[in-house]
Order: structure tokens, then C-alpha cells, then sequence
């Protein structure tokens, strides 16, 4: 407490600072680095369990019996029929014949939208949602829980989903005249993939979308109260081997751990194979040696961060959870050597999904409960918000001590007649901080809400960040560079930590690989020296647009190795993945673009500014 | 319906001549109205009704539950409603209900003009309720009840014709679980209990797993006769249910009994009352086979479609042992070709996050032709801050503004009174429209929260009342001849020509110049109908929050208390630094004494320590006084 009352020692404390940084910032990140990596371990992280009692999975007795399998598999048939009839086009009034005799209270939702990521980009497209409602008897439509199915046409590049039409059907065959339902149970069926069930979610709670352009949708007629939870289905067929959970959501957003443990305990009571996040070497035997497993883990737990960090959306749970319902996707996958004849049938799927329903059924609270916050190495276990938090928080230090220490040196009172030279003031780095983020602003919002050409603003953009320098080596001193890059290693320090409480797995992808970048560009170099050459890469690579670029190139590899010879076409494919995070943006609100753009090109701008003072 | 009764003075006369003829004054009835739905369910409606005449005290009553009438006298009640409600009228499905009711409890009473001290005669009123039928009635306060303007008028006389709003009182508690404790105590109000006639098949296991169960009691005050000669005192008790018959499941059939649907076979009327009927709804006779054939069926006029079969349960009814009443379709079920109501409603709460959102209602018309004014009422709960400035009614087919003919908002108190909002608009015909108000979410004081917080607060359904343009006074989709209350009812209603003596009976009719009107005009009706309630959810802390804090507060405090301690009880005087060195140098300068004392002569050690110890005390304030000097 010596620090509180006694100002001497906190000269002390800069000198030590100045003095020691360098060899603290490297210790620490990598303890951080050390620290996160060893949370992947099982000694070091926590088994997964059911926290919210109300749930009880697996005490009731399944009714899914053979003849609701039968059920099942006939509208498979039916379905599938239906969609040969009529030419891939979604048989919406077929499905809605289905549940209406089932006794449902069936209702249609039309919206009208742009695909902006189409060919055809201009045209405004009509889409039609389909949702069933069975009303819990002695309820009063109080709450609710949905079980959704995004309609894929047959010619769909992602998973097909007729399977899982037809479990909402048998389902909802199955539980019409149960009398211990306490909640509504919504079956709803989505088309267009990610607009249907955005617009959907919206209208359901409704919020406008009218200010949006070329959007219009039709308002829903019959609701369940406040929906509790929400399980998207995207199964394709009867003989699948195993199911993939999908859980995170839009910018790194989590469903509620309960409603993960749920179905897991409760898919692993029937005895189906389980995987997280798509990583199918789950499904292999646990490995033996400790290497193996630390693999394994480490894997799982990276597809998941990476997932999150991308913040795009990885199923149509991601809007559920955007408006605080706590919801998954499941997936039923084949295994590439069995030729699409897997052992689990509707019965299986059937039994589970009715478990599940029971179970949410039993909530008598909203799940709030267990944790928001996780990442998973493995189905069993998890690693906390509390217990990845602290090496985030080393891994970022170093960029604080370094701002500390440019700030001291800065202030600095040793040498009275050296600091008269040296020192700078806010006044004078404000232009350079306002040209920084200006360029940055200007880029983002003249082409998102101005709607200008983005290759552009990218182009504009990307001249006068480059050009920058020419200006700064005339009006900018070494002081004012030091005050600089300080203020702006100061400004990522709050940035990142700040990011980190939003989506940790972004902050986490970000810190790894900018902290050292920052660090070490910010580090005093001589102007002939090698380092600075390097130095100079380091900076012109972590360039925030090339990130992007970098995913595009990666997820159109083979095209782009084919347009090699003509190389305009080959930067245009490269800026695609670049416009499509914007379109990602627009639509349905990913950060990775505002994060670039708005957090760190203001920071690269001013870093590159200092670095040829 | 209440308009049902609205053309059976004629027959009330006899009625009342027949009354007198006895020895008691007290008349009593029964019935049961039995309608098979074309979802598959079956409505059942008792009614339990008995009159006397109008006295300012009673000492004794021959039919009229006793505990009833003594609370109306204690707490100077003129009209009393009261309803228990579980589960919501689907009317989509279902259509309109003899009785309509919100989900959960309702108390609605008019006062008397002379009453004094409303607020505590109206606590004292809940209670006693409360305690009379076992339901929570006592959580009823001045924060959840209000005084309707228009959409809540006396049904019955009005003996002392003041028809100020501010003599009724009004509340909802939406959370309100009805169950076997509230049907235990509202048989004993019948005249027979539960022991003979229709009260024996009150089976509380079969109603409460029904898919709507609703209890109601009203006490309205009412004429015996055209010109008003002599006042009654009108009891009704009511229970109303939507039962599915196991049938449905099996066979997707609708194949009813009474055996099946209550698990009670019929047995003759309860003695003490003057008529016992059951009635079934044979509307659909084309595609249902009816047993057993009944004495005389009734035809309502109007429509000539529908048909009601009578059983005098007094007149030697027999049952088949077997077979007892019931029906059975002849066709599979079909759904989804339910009739289209007139007016229906829809409301959710919008937005999601816990700092603002919203209440929308969508009401729709499906008159093609005629343009329906509704008057709506919202109470809302004081917790959420209402802006009235959003309050807004527009056409959700072309986005255009409803105008508001008439509008009463009365702003909410903190926990003390809710948000009032009454407001009469005109639906168009053929169109749907959306009642629109934003609030903001508040934070409760942590001890306010229920054991349940996250299971989101209720607030209670909107009332919306319609005066429909109906041929025969009648807005129920049950067929229910005007013929037909001189066979159930046993009491009277007043209609509009006792307003020749100034009694004035009103009911809330949402007229645009805002004149009360009355509905016991030829054409029209009054429909009252309820939404569904809704949760929302507060932001709530986390409880366990204080601990945190309390540690955190602790853990800061002691810390910060040592130094500022020091600081401010310590004497600082200045010492020579070479006559009183620091303490490093100091025990620096013992160790080495000591070692070379320990080195020569052991035994000094003890005296060396002893000397140190004494020391320790000047110490601290030499190191202090050392720091300050360096400051």
C-alpha cells in the first residue's frame, strides 16, 4: 500500500519499468501463451455439467415408438416426392397441409429480400416461412419452445434437410394430445437459409426491418410467448452415422452450457456419436498417450475459437441467440467409407429429440444458470470464462507496459534539458490520430452506408495510408512519434481487452498476433539497421485488409491457382472474401469488417506512419 | 352470452308468478350447455343460478350461498365478478365463449354510491374472496387494479343510479393457477354442492386437466319484470371447460359422452332448484349421431341452422346405463376448416433484451363489409415505464394511422398504482390493425424480486370490447336461443325499458361520441374478449452479486484502512538519521554484534535479544519519519 502514500517510490516504479520492459513483455506473453495452451489439458479445465436441476434429462419415459418412426419415414418419402414434383422449389403448402392435419395451428410468414452475394444481386426475391404451433393444453401461450428446420432445395451445397422436416412432423404427430405439456412447442420450417430465419426471429419479436432496403415481410398471426429455446435441425435422411453439434453463433456468441449438456447427455443416452464443432476425429478412439489426447483437445478447442473468431454464421441458431434465446444446431453427418447407409434412424433421433423437449419443457426459469462463456476441448469438458480470461489478459500486457514505458520516458524528469527537446504533447499528435482513424471511418462508411464501390474506397484508402508517411517525415518529430505510438499502444490495450468481454476467441486471434507485431514495431530501431527491413514486412503483411484477403484466397485456392495468368482477375477474386465480410456485415451484422476496419486500420495506419519518422 | 337473456321478459313474468307462489322467495336453477367443436373438443358450460329480492340486509337465504351475499353486505357491493381461469379461449378455434375470461383471476365489483373509504372496502372485498374461494385474490392492491372508463359497466340495476367509473374497481392477476383448492370451496356455493344433480359431475380431475377450465361468480342486481316492480338479487356460478375426449387420440374421431368426458354418470336434478336442464348443441346433427333422443329441441330463429336438444332432468329424464348422453361423428376430423371469428386479437411483447420492448396487439376484422368499433383496455404493471407518446393504433394493411376516437391514459405510480390505458378506435372492414405502446424496462429493489426471477413477470391480458351488429342480441358462436333462458334462467334480467325509473343499465359500448349506449337495443350485442397474457422479462440481478460485493468492499477497505491508519494517528517528529540509523542497518549492525557475541560468550545472546525487543517500538516511527524526510 506503499504506493498509495508515497509518490517517490512510483518514480522508482517508472525507472524499473523503462529499464525492465522488454524482458517483462517477453515473459509474459509467453506465460500467457503457456497459461492457454495448458487450459486445453484436463487438469486444467472443468467437466462439463448440468447445473439448472429443473431440466432432469433422461427421467421420462419415451413415447417415440416404432409407429412414429413409420410416420416419420413415410413424410420422408412424401417429402422427398414432393420436391421431384415440383422442381426443387419448396413445398411449402405441402408441409403446411401436413402439420394442419396433424391439428396444429399452422401459419405462413412472406418476406420479400435482396441476396446481395448472388449472381442475380439486384432482384428482389420472395421467400415463404412455415411454422406449426402446437398449443400446450393447460398452458396460456406463456412460453414456448422451437424446433426449426432450415428447407434446403434438393441442389443445396450444404447439408440437406428433409430428414429433419419430417422429425418435426412425426414429432409433432407424436406429442399433439399429451397432456404435460407446459410450453407451446413451435415447429417452424425456414427457406432461403440465413434470410428466412433472420426474418423470422425478427418478425417474431417485432422488430422492424422496414428501414432496411428492399426488405418487406408479412407480421406473423399467431405466436408462443417467450421462446426458451431453440434446436435447428439439419438432418438429411434416416441412415446417418453421426451427428455434429454446432453451438457457436454470431460473433463468437455461446448458447447457454445447460442446453449443450442437454442434448449431449441425452444423445448419448441413445447411444449416438457425437462430435463438437465438426471435428470428426472425435468419433476415433480416445487416444492413449497423453500427446495424442492433448491433440485431440487442442484441435477441438481451436476449431471452436476459430469458428467464433470468424464470427460468420455456421447455422441458423446464431439469430435465435442473437435475441436471447439459447439455441444449437445439429447436424447428421455420414461417414465417408459407409456410403451414406448409417446405423441411426428416426427412432433414435426421434427418442432424443423428444427427451430434449421434455426436459426444456420441465425449465421453470429461463436458462440462466451454468455459463454463457466457454470453450470446448472436448464433448466433457470445458474451459471457463474465469479460467481463460487471465492469460488473455498476460498475452496483452506487454503492449500495455510497453505504452507505460514510452509514457514515462516520455515524462520523464531525469535529464530536465533532454526532455525540453524531446517532449511532445497531445496538441500535436491529435491531427496524425484523426488522419489515422479519419481514413479508416471514411473507407468503412463510404462503403457500407454511402454505398460506394469498394474496391474504391479500399483503393483510396489504401493510397493515402501509404502516402501518409511522405507528409509525416516532414512534420513529424521523434518526440512526437514516442507520444504516438504510446497513445496508440494504449488504444489497442483497451481495444483488445474490451474485445475480449465480446467475443474472446476474435480478441484472442487478434492478440496472438498483433501483440508481438505492435511490440516489436514500436521498439526503437536505427534507421540502418537489418531489423528494420523486417520490421517493414512485419508491418506491411499485418496490414488488416490482408486477413482478409488471405480467407478468400485460402477458400477459393484451386480457382484462383487457374486465373494465375490473367492477374486483374486474380485481385478481384482475392477482394471477394473482402466484400463478402462486408456483405456478412450488412446482413447479418458480423463484426469481423467494423473490427478491421474501425479498430485495427487506425492502428496499422499509425503504426506505419511512426515507423518511417 | 348476457344478451341471451335480453328477451325473455315475458317469460320471466310467469316466472316470477310462479316464484311467489311458493313458500320461499329464492328461485334456483341448472343447466348444463353441451356444444361438440369442430377441433374435436367439447365445450361444457354449467350454470348455476338463483335469485332473491332485492333487500338492504339479509338475515336469511334459502339458495343463495350465504357467505356471498354477507361479503356484498359488508363491503357495500352492488355488482360483483369474479372469474378463475385456466389456460386461454382459443377463439380462433374454438369461437366466443358463453362467458369470456382472462387467464388467471379476475375481480371486477361496483360499489355503492354511498360507500365510504372505496380503497379499503375494496382490499377488504379481495380479501374475504380470497378467502371464499381459496385463490390468491389477497395480492390485489391498489398497484393492480384500476377503474375502467368504459369497457367495464354495471351489468346488472343500478339501484342508486350514479354510474361514475370511479365507483368500480377492477384488477387482473394474470399468474394466477387455478386448481382443485378453488373448485373444492366454489361447489359449496351451489345449492346442491357437489352431492346431487349437475353438480355431481364437477369431477375435479377431469376439468382440470381440461384444455380451458373457467370459474366465474357473479351477483348482479336485477329487475323481476318489465316495469320494475320488484328488484332481485341474481347469483350465478358458472364453470366452464373445453374437454378433449380420449377419443381424439385414438381414432381421430370425436366420440363423446358424458361417461367418458367426466367420468360421472347423470342422475336426476338436484331437488332444491326450480329447473334442471341439459342442453346440447345438435348444430352439427348432419355430421354427428346424438343419443339419447331428447323431449324437444329448440331452433334458433335467426339462422335456422342451429338446434338444441333439451333434456328436463326434473321431468323423469332416463338414461340409457350403458350409453348415458353423448355423440358421435360420423366423419373423420378435418382439420383446420374452423370458422373465422369477426374479431379476433393477437398480442406479444416486442423487442428482446431486457432494456426496452414493447406491447403489440393485432386485432383483426373480418367483416367484409362492416367497420367495428372496439374500445381496448391495458393494464400494465407500474414496472415498466410506459412512454405514452408511442402509443399508436395503425392499419397493418397499408400502414396508415387508426384515429382514436376516445382516449384515457392514466400513468402508473411505482408501487402503487398501474399503467391505465383505455382507447376506442374504429376498425375498417376487412382489416387488421396494431395497438402499439413502447416502455422501458426497470430495475426492482432486490427484495421485491419473486423466488422465480428468471422466469420473467407476468402482465395481465388487454380487454377488448366489441359491440357487434348481431341479428337476436347474440355474439357467442354457441347457438343459444333467445327462447331458451326462460328454461335456464329462473331470474331476470333488466333490459332497457327498466331505464323508464332512471336505473339505467350500461354496459361498455364503445360509441364514438362517447354517450354510454345501451346494448339491450334489438340489433346488437356486447362481446367482451381477452388476449392471452405475456412474460416479459426484467433485467435481474445476480444474486449472488452482494456476496461479491461484500468481499470485494471487505478485501479494499482493510487494505486501504492500515496505511490511512498510520497516516493519521502517528506522531512524526524529526531524528537524527546518524543517532537513530534505519532498521536494515540497525539489525545489520545487531546480526553482526551477535555473531561476534555468539562467537566469545554464548550466554549473552538471551540479553542481546531482550535489548531488541525493546527497541522494536521507536523503530516504526523512525522508519516513518525517514520516509517523510526523503518526501
Amino acid at each position: 500500500m506503499g504506493l498509495l502514500t508515497d509518490p517517490g517510490r512510483s518514480d522508482k516504479f517508472a525507472k524499473l519499468l523503462i529499464s525492465h520492459h522488454t524482458k517483462l513483455s517477453v515473459v509474459v506473453y509467453i506465460v500467457g501463451l503457456c497459461w492457454l495452451f495448458a487450459l486445453v489439458d484436463d487438469n486444467f479445465n472443468l467437466r462439463v455439467k448440468i447445473s439448472e436441476n429443473a431440466l432432469l434429462p433422461g427421467l421420462v419415459q419415451s413415447g417415440f415408438a416404432t409407429e412414429d418412426e413409420g410416420f416419420a419415414k413415410k413424410a420422408y418419402k412424401t417429402l422427398i416426392e414432393q420436391q421431384k414434383n415440383g422442381n426443387g422449389s419448396f413445398p411449402a403448402d405441402e408441409i403446411k397441409d401436413s402439420f394442419r392435419k396433424i391439428g396444429l395451428d399452422v401459419y405462413d410468414h412472406f418476406y420479400n429480400f435482396q441476396n446481395r452475394s448472388s449472381a442475380d444481386r439486384t432482384t428482389v426475391q420472395q421467400g415463404r416461412n412455415i411454422y406449426a404451433i402446437l398449443r400446450a393444453s393447460r398452458a396460456s401461450s406463456l412460453e414456448s419452445v422451437v424446433f426449426a428446420v432450415p428447407y434446403r432445395p434438393a441442389s443445396t451445397k450444404h447439408i440437406r434437410t428433409e430428414g429433419g422436416i419430417a422429425l418435426l412432423l412425426a414429432l409433432a404427430n407424436q406429442s399433439k394430445h399429451k397432456h404435460y405439456w407446459a410450453k407451446d412447442i413451435i415447429f417452424l420450417v425456414t427457406s432461403n437459409e440465413h434470410f428466412g430465419a433472420k426474418a423470422w426471429v425478427e418478425a417474431y419479436h417485432g422488430v422492424s426491418q422496414a428501414s432496411k432496403k428492399n426488405f418487406s415481410d408479412t407480421p406473423l398471426r399467431g405466436r408462443g410467448g417467450a421462446i426458451q429455446a431453440a434446436l435447428v435441425l439439419e438432418i438429411p435422411g434416416s441412415d446417418i452415422d453421426y451427428l455434429d453439434l454446432r453451438l457457436v453463433g454470431l460473433n463468437g456468441q455461446m448458447p447457454n452450457m445447460d442446453l449443450f449438456t442437454l442434448t449431449r447427455s441425452l444423445f448419448g443416452n441413445q447411444q449416438i456419436p457425437l462430435v463438437i464443432q465438426g471435428n470428426a476425429k472425435l468419433l476415433d478412439r480416445y487416444p492413449e498417450d497423453f500427446l495424442g489426447k492433448y491433440l485431440r483437445d487442442l484441435e477441438t478447442a481451436g476449431k471452436m475459437v476459430a469458428a467464433a473468431a470468424s464470427g460468420a454464421l455456421e447455422g441458423i441458431h446464431g439469430f435465435f441467440q442473437q435475441c436471447n434465446i439459447q439455441s444449437l444446431s445439429v447436424r447428421g453427418l455420414t461417414r465417408s467409407g459407409t456410403g451414406g447407409r448409417g446405423k441411426i434412424g428416426f427412432r433414435d433421433l426421434g427418442i432424443t429429440l423428444e427427451g430434449i423437449c421434455r426436459s426444456l419443457n420441465n425449465l421453470l426459469e429461463r436458462f440462466h444458470q451454468s455459463y454463457f462463456f466457454y470453450i470446448l476441448p472436448s464433448a466433457t469438458r470445458f474451459v471457463s470464462i474465469g479460467l481463460y480470461m487471465p492469460p488473455l489478459g498476460l498475452i496483452v500486457l506487454p503492449v500495455v507496459l510497453r505504452a507505460l514505458a514510452l509514457w514515462a520516458k516520455g515524462t520523464s524528469t531525469d535529464e530536465p534539458d533532454k526532455a525540453s527537446v524531446n517532449s511532445s504533447t497531445m496538441g500535436a499528435i491529435l491531427p496524425w490520430l484523426l488522419l489515422a482513424h479519419g481514413i479508416s471511418f471514411g473507407t468503412f462508411f463510404g462503403h457500407v452506408y454511402l454505398g460506394r464501390d469498394l474496391g474504391l474506397t479500399l483503393g483510396v484508402s489504401t493510397f493515402l495510408a501509404f502516402s501518409l508517411p511522405l507528409l509525416a517525415s516532414r512534420f513529424m518529430s521523434r518526440a512526437d512519434a514516442d507520444l504516438l505510438k504510446s497513445v496508440n499502444l494504449i488504444e489497442m490495450a483497451v481495444g483488445l481487452y474490451a474485445l475480449s468481454m465480446l467475443n474472446f476467441s476474435l480478441a484472442l486471434v487478434i492478440a496472438i498476433v498483433s501483440v508481438p507485431v505492435a511490440v516489436w514495431a514500436t521498439a526503437v530501431t536505427a534507421h540502418d539497421s537489418p531489423i528494420r527491413l523486417l520490421n517493414a514486412l512485419l508491418l506491411f503483411v499485418s496490414f488488416p485488409i490482408v486477413p482478409l484477403i488471405g480467407r478468400s484466397v485460402c477458400e477459393n485456392w484451386s480457382d484462383l491457382l487457374a486465373l494465375v495468368p490473367h492477374w486483374e482477375s486474380v485481385i478481384v477474386h482475392s477482394l471477394k472474401g473482402v466484400s463478402a465480410s462486408f456483405v456478412e456485415y450488412s446482413e447479418y451484422g458480423n463484426w469481423l469488417v467494423p473490427v478491421a476496419f474501425l479498430f485495427l486500420l487506425p492502428l496499422w495506419i499509425s503504426n506505419w506512419v511512426i515507423f518511417w519518422v | 352470452m348476457r344478451g341471451a337473456f335480453l328477451f325473455s321478459v315475458l317469460i320471466g313474468v310467469v316466472l316470477a308468478v310462479s316464484a311467489s307462489e311458493k313458500r320461499v322467495s329464492d328461485t334456483s336453477s341448472e343447466e348444463l350447455f353441451i356444444s361438440p367443436l369442430k377441433t374435436g373438443h367439447v365445450y361444457l358450460h354449467f350454470k348455476f343460478a338463483s335469485s332473491t329480492p332485492l333487500k338492504a340486509h339479509y338475515a336469511h337465504t334459502d339458495y343463495l350461498p350465504k357467505p356471498v351475499v354477507d361479503i356484498l353486505e359488508k363491503h357495500s357491493v352492488d355488482e360483483l365478478h369474479v372469474r378463475l381461469t385456466q389456460g386461454v379461449f382459443r377463439h380462433s378455434k374454438w369461437g366466443y365463449p358463453i362467458l369470456s375470461a382472462p387467464t388467471g383471476g379476475e375481480v371486477w365489483a361496483w360499489f355503492k354510491p354511498d360507500a365510504e373509504g372505496l380503497p379499503e372496502k375494496w382490499k377488504g372485498l379481495t380479501n374475504s374472496l380470497s378467502g371464499l374461494l381459496c385463490a390468491t385474490f389477497s395480492k390485489i392492491d391498489t398497484a393492480n387494479s384500476l377503474s375502467p372508463k368504459w369497457n367495464f359497466r354495471p351489468e346488472g340495476l343500478v339501484p342508486g343510479g350514479n354510474l361514475n367509473s370511479s365507483l368500480s374497481r377492477y384488477s387482473m392477476l394474470p399468474g394466477e393457477n387455478v386448481c382443485t383448492e378453488n373448485l373444492t370451496p366454489w361447489k359449496k356455493l351451489l345449492p346442491c354442492s357437489d352431492r346431487a344433480g349437475l353438480g355431481r359431475l364437477l369431477n375435479s380431475i377431469k376439468l382440470l386437466s381440461a384444455h380451458y377450465f373457467s370459474l366465474s361468480l357473479d351477483v348482479t342486481p336485477v329487475c323481476a319484470d318489465v316495469a320494475c316492480s320488484q328488484k332481485r338479487l341474481a347469483i350465478e356460478i358458472t364453470a366452464t371447460a373445453v374437454v378433449a375426449p380420449g377419443s381424439l387420440q385414438d381414432t381421430n374421431q370425436l366420440n363423446w359422452s358424458i361417461r367418458d368426458l367426466l367420468e360421472m354418470d347423470l342422475d336426476t336434478g338436484c331437488p332444491l332448484t326450480d329447473k334442471s336442464h341439459i342442453l346440447v348443441d345438435q348444430s352439427s346433427q348432419g355430421q354427428m349421431v346424438f343419443w339419447p333422443s331428447s323431449t324437444f329441441t329448440l331452433t334458433h330463429s335467426p339462422s335456422a341452422k342451429g338446434r338444441i336438444a333439451v333434456y328436463d332432468l326434473k321431468h323423469n329424464q332416463t338414461w340409457e346405463k350403458s350409453r348415458g348422453l353423448g355423440g358421435k361423428s360420423t366423419a373423420r376430423l378435418e382439420h383446420g376448416t374452423e370458422r373465422q371469428p369477426i374479431i379476433s386479437a393477437h398480442r406479444f411483447v416486442a423487442g428482446y433484451g431486457q432494456q426496452n420492448g414493447g406491447i403489440r396487439c393485432v386485432i383483426e376484422n373480418t367483416h367484409p363489409t362492416a367497420a367495428i368499433t372496439v374500445s381496448y383496455l391495458e393494464m400494465l404493471p407500474w414496472f415498466l415505464r410506459v412512454y405514452f407518446h408511442t402509443i399508436r393504433v395503425k392499419s397493418l394493411v397499408d400502414g396508415r394511422p387508426i384515429p382514436l376516437l376516445k382516449s384515457h391514459f392514466g400513468p402508473g405510480r411505482d408501487r402503487l398504482a398501474p399503467h391505465h390505458i383505455e382507447v376506442i378506435f374504429t376498425i375498417p372492414a376487412a382489416t387488421t390493425v396494431e395497438f402499439g405502446v413502447d416502455f422501458d424496462f426497470t430495475l426492482l429493489k432486490w427484495t421485491e424480486y419473486p423466488p422465480d426471477a428468471h422466469r420473467g413477470f407476468d402482465v395481465p391480458p388487454a380487454v377488448i370490447g366489441v359491440k357487434l351488429d348481431q341479428p337476436g342480441g347474440q355474439c357467442g358462436d354457441f347457438i343459444f336461443p333467445a327462447e331458451f333462458s326462460q328454461l335456464g334462467g329462473g331470474q331476470m334480467r333488466d333490459t332497457a325499458t327498466a331505464s323508464s325509473d332512471g336505473q339505467k343499465r350500461d354496459t361498455a359500448t364503445a360509441s364514438s361520441d362517447g354517450q354510454m349506449r345501451d346494448t339491450a337495443t334489438a340489433s346488437g350485442c356486447f362481446l367482451r374478449l381477452y388476449t392471452e397474457p405475456l412474460l416479459v422479462s426484467l433485467p435481474t440481478p445476480d444474486f449472488s452479486m452482494p456476496y461479491n460485493v461484500i468481499c470485494m468492499t471487505c478485501t479494499v477497505l482493510a487494505l486501504a484502512f492500515g496505511p490511512i491508519h498510520a497516516l493519521t494517528t502517528k506522531n512524526f517528529k524529526l531524528i537524527d538519521l546518524a543517532e537513530n540509523p534505519p532498521l536494515l542497518e540497525r539489525v545489520k549492525r545487531k546480526g553482526q554484534l551477535l555473531l561476534t557475541k555468539f562467537r566469545k560468550t554464548p550466554p549473552a545472546v538471551v540479553v542481546v535479544a531482550a535489548e531488541e525487543e525493546d527497541d522494536q517500538q521507536p523503530d516504526v516511527h523512525d522508519e516513518d519519519v525517514k520516509n517523510s524526510d526523503s518526501e
